[in-house]
């Protein structure tokens, strides 16, 4: 876990940007929160592309799992959303399907759908960000990419969880097709990785809760997580998303990530 | 029958050729299907049930920048002999740079963006046997070279081979039926003709306008691109049309027998379309449009055009449900009544051969799709076409498909067809309401 991988070093440099955050004194919680986001975003900057083999499990109610394989192309974009392309391996039907998408900041993203057994690329409307992600509790903006023009957001308190000291900050969605009110997350104050995310839904009830397990070190300065858990608290169902083989820097450019190498990947 | 046979050859060579490669991936479906059709047939030979199997097996072999895909194709059918065929979908090399991709090979490509007909998407002939809409394809040998640039994408492809339309049998639902001849030529068989005229289709020697016949290479190209919510694609082909006209042999035996046969022709054609689609919010407005020309044709103009709208998760459910609306026209006339008296045979057969047998010349479709977003990617699919140029003319369609453990889809599919106007040219069909349900597993 993430407490037993602290340096003193480390220790000593969170504790001097926390202490750095909290003596200024005029500032608002609003800007704390943007302060702890921006953080957040700024760390996890510069890591160029990746490609991650996913397992993801869906349960329904009754504890039935359903298996898919997915493998996820990113491409960091500067100024901009990140470009994201998802490749279906299981289920098998759906074997050759593709998803990619383009994130933005201001405006909606694109997204295209490849069709193999037709052979055709469907682009697709994207205000359905707030819908599932192929029938998990995931949806399509808890995928895309975290930016910070996205959200307002709002410092609450500093918490214990996981024996980790961490702040509580509420990030409210900018875009009105967001299926959220109101996101809660817990940063941890060490690595400012986000460890649990409470959603609430367009009636302000509490709908899901994200928690992010195992965060490992990559290339000396990127963290992932190995595995993240969605649980939908109205109809119980729950999604995990286990993430093996992350690679960075495997040399992907603009190219793989355009409609010609959406009818490609497979 | 020539062309089956290359076809065999080259699938046994591509066995062995991707079997000795490392790098090889193996997947693929099965699949079987019953059809029960619901009414009694116009013509007693017709079947009421139907069942068949399909095989679709996909070796991948991949390499840096360079991949080969093998799918060849089997479907087995109880009833229809010309329902059981063999086909290569896909036999294809590819390798892909930066700005360009070159494929040669049995391939498959589509064009277009609107959901029910794709007038610019004219590269692989219709696998029209296999399924009665149009989204079974034939695989077509090509060259095709894309190119992608700031101001777009360009394909172009050469086509050195021709795929003829493979019509069913006499056994099989959804070929010409007869019709009472006096309804098609009213006030002027004056009792000379024969009660019904019985259209056959004799697809044992289509002709073609091109000298040499199938071999003809046709050529086609496609300029796309994108600007914000705004998609383009300007297309042309060159070559041998993909849908047939037909020559007409009504000769002095007809008017006892009342048989005539109808021979496919395939014409040479040039034709230039253009599709393009809009998003706006939750909006896709559409368009594909044609003009096609051709020496042995009528010149004509066609356009599909619409919009699809999505309901994302509806009263706070997981359900999207889409609305599609297309309309769709075609400048052609419709089909006329014959006009001439029987025993003027020559110009039956020119009045019969001059018609035009398309079923979108003035055409609404409205249709909802429902999406659940389930563990089990739940789909349903209900809609209706109405053909505005006869009266009570429509077709109403149900599709549903679902997931049953990790690797098999069921699908149920039912389509009821009304038709009152022996002029249209789906009142062949009247009597081929049917249900169907297919499961496929997948590997």
């Amino acid at each position: 876990m993430l407490n037993k991988n602290y340096s003193v070093g480390v220790f000593a440099i969170s504790v001097f940007i926390t202490s750095g955050l909290i003596t200024v004194q005029a500032q608002t919680s609003e800007e704390k929160g943007f302060e702890i986001a921006k953080e957040r975003k700024v760390r996890d900057t510069g890591w160029n592309d990746s490609i991650q083999q996913t397992t993801m499990i869906l349960r329904n109610g009754k504890g039935k799992e359903s298996i898919r394989e997915i493998r996820i192309k990113s491409l960091e974009v500067a100024d901009d959303g990140d470009k994201g392309l998802t490749i279906f391996d299981k289920p098998a039907d759906l074997k050759g399907t593709a998803f990619l998408s383009f994130s933005h900041i201001n405006k909606a993203d694109d997204q295209w759908l490849y069709l193999p057994s037709l052979k055709r690329v469907k682009r697709i409307s994207s205000r359905n960000k707030a819908g599932p992600f192929m029938g998990s509790e995931f949806s399509y903006e808890d995928l895309s990419s975290f930016e910070l023009e996205k959200f307002k957001f709002n410092y609450l308190k500093d918490d214990v969880l996981n024996g980790s000291q961490m702040y509580v900050i509420e990030s409210f969605p900018t875009d009105k097709n967001s299926g959220y009110t109101k996101l809660i997350s817990w940063v941890d104050q060490d690595q400012y990785l986000v460890h649990k995310v409470d959603f609430y839904d367009r009636k302000a009830s509490r709908l899901k809760t994200l928690t992010a397990n195992n965060y490992k070190l990559y290339l000396n300065k990127f963290w992932r997580a190995e595995s993240m858990t969605m649980i939908n608290h109205q109809t119980g169902k729950s999604t995990t998303m286990n993430y093996h083989d992350v690679k960075f820097n495997q040399g992907l450019t603009e190219s793989d990530f355009n409609k010609n190498s959406l009818k490609r990947s497979r | 029958m020539k062309y089956n046979h290359r076809l065999m050859v080259i699938a046994s060579s591509l066995i062995i050729f991707t079997g000795s490669l490392s790098a090889t991936e193996l997947s693929g479906s099965v699949g079987l299907e019953t059809r029960f059709f619901i009414q009694t047939p116009v013509e007693s030979e017709q079947t009421d049930e139907q069942v068949s199997l399909n095989f679709s097996p996909e070796i991948y072999w991949e390499g840096d920048d360079q991949s080969f895909l093998f799918k060849p194709y089997v479907r087995l059918d109880s009833v229809d002999a010309n329902r059981s065929h063999v086909d290569i979908r896909e036999a294809i090399y590819s390798t892909y740079y930066d700005s360009f991709e070159v494929k040669i090979g049995i391939g498959k490509v589509f064009w277009g963006v609107t959901e029910t007909l794709n007038l610019v998407d004219v590269v692989n002939q219709n696998d029209a046997i296999d399924r009665f809409d149009e989204n079974e394809k034939l695989g077509q040998p090509m060259l095709q070279f894309s190119t992608f640039n700031d101001w777009g994408n360009v394909e172009l492809l050469i086509l050195p081979f021709f795929r003829p339309v493979i019509f069913p049998g006499d056994e099989a639902r959804f070929r010409p039926t007869p019709i009472v001849l006096s309804v098609l030529n009213p006030g002027l068989s004056n009792g000379m003709g024969p009660e019904y005229i019985d259209i056959k289709i004799d697809n044992s020697d289509p002709t073609y306008e091109a000298k040499n016949d199938e071999s003809h290479i046709d050529l086609a190209s496609r300029w796309t691109h994108s600007i914000d919510n705004w998609d383009i694609g300007l297309s042309w082909f060159n070559g041998t049309s993909r849908d047939p006209s037909f020559n007409v042999s009504a000769d002095v035996d007809t008017l006892s027998t009342g048989q005539v046969t109808l021979k496919p022709f395939y014409p040479l054609i040039n034709q230039f379309g253009i599709d393009t689609q809009y998003l706006y919010e939750d909006w896709i407005l559409k368009l594909e449009s044609i003009n096609r020309t051709g020496n042995k044709i009528k010149n004509y103009t066609a356009f599909v055009t619409g919009f699809e709208y999505n309901f994302y998760g509806v009263r706070d459910s997981m359900v999207d449900v889409g609305m599609i609306v297309e309309y769709a026209w075609d400048s052609r006339d419709k089909i006329k009544s014959l006009n001439a008296d029987m025993s003027n045979l020559a110009e039956i057969n020119h009045q019969i051969e001059s018609n035009n047998f398309s079923m979108n010349r003035n055409n609404v479709s409205i249709a909802s799709r429902f999406t659940l977003n389930d563990a089990e990617s739940s789909e349903l699919l209900v809609g209706t076409n109405q053909n505005l140029d006869y009266k009570n003319a429509r077709t109403i369609f149900i599709d549903m498909s679902t997931r049953i453990g990790d690797a098999t889809k069921i699908s149920a599919n039912a389509t009821f067809i009304w038709s009152e106007d022996p002029l249209d040219p789906v009142y062949m069909f009247r009597k081929d309401d049917y249900i169907q349900v297919t499961a496929e597993y997948y590997f």
